[in-house]
């Protein structure tokens, strides 16, 4: 039973460390994909920013596909039971979300500031939003992977 | 129910494994959780809550206060 279960912990992590990856990357490189269209950067690097996002955000779902398809076997099924009542990863999980919400709070905090003091031209809605998101997913992520790898 | 960086708890969690003859993923089974919980519980990282303590206890053959014990 135990080398089934290791191997899909092991499989689990190399996913989760893949989605995290992805969902960083898209997040990250979608707000500069807007700065990049606001600010008027020049057209390579513009499709270059939409392409890397879009790539991070495949990667994204091709890792929660094979999440889906490993819980689909017996063996992921015990194993993803298992997890939904471990309270180690529940605590990680609260962690991870107050981590994310704060790391949004800070970034209004930064676009509010960065406008007060130089109003940028492209500090539009959609560079805001984008960015914001971006702050909370890559917080919310980060931490919940620095403590899974503890 | 916490995570830290500096142990709060002190356990003697491995060595009652060892002398159940039971691996991090044994144990892990028979309490009913993963076994990175097990693991983070036994290098100080995670507390456990009073059930899954009391769960380990059960399955180890000992008290609670056999496994864990308060830093002086």
């Amino acid at each position: 039973m135990e080398p089934d279960i290791m191997d899909i912990e092991s499989r689990v992590d190399a996913n989760q460390r893949l989605s995290s990856f992805g969902a960083v990357t898209g997040a990250i490189m979608l707000a500069l994909q807007h700065i990049a269209i606001e600010a008027h950067w020049p057209e390579w690097l513009q499709l270059s920013t939409i392409l890397v996002s879009a790539s991070g955000w495949l990667i994204y779902l091709w890792a929660l596909r094979q999440n889906k398809r490993m819980f689909a076997t017996p063996e992921g099924l015990a194993f993803k039971e298992q997890i939904e009542g471990d309270e180690l990863l529940q605590s990680l999980s609260k962690e991870a979300f107050v981590w994310g919400f704060a790391g949004m709070l800070l970034m209004q905090v930064v676009l509010i500031l960065t406008w007060t003091m130089f109003e940028p031209h492209f500090l539009t809605i959609p560079v805001a939003a984008t960015s914001t998101i971006a702050a909370g997913v890559s917080a919310a992520v980060l931490r919940h992977q620095t403590l899974w790898n503890r | 129910m916490s995570t830290q960086d500096t142990p709060r708890l002190l356990n003697q969690l491995k060595v009652r494994r060892a002398m159940n003859d039971l691996t991090q993923g044994d144990l892990a089974e028979k309490v009913g959780v993963t076994r990175k919980s097990v693991n983070s519980i036994e290098n100080g990282h995670f507390v456990p809550s009073t059930e899954l303590a009391l769960r380990m206890a059960r399955v180890l053959g000992c008290t609670v206060e056999d496994v864990f014990q308060l830093p002086d």
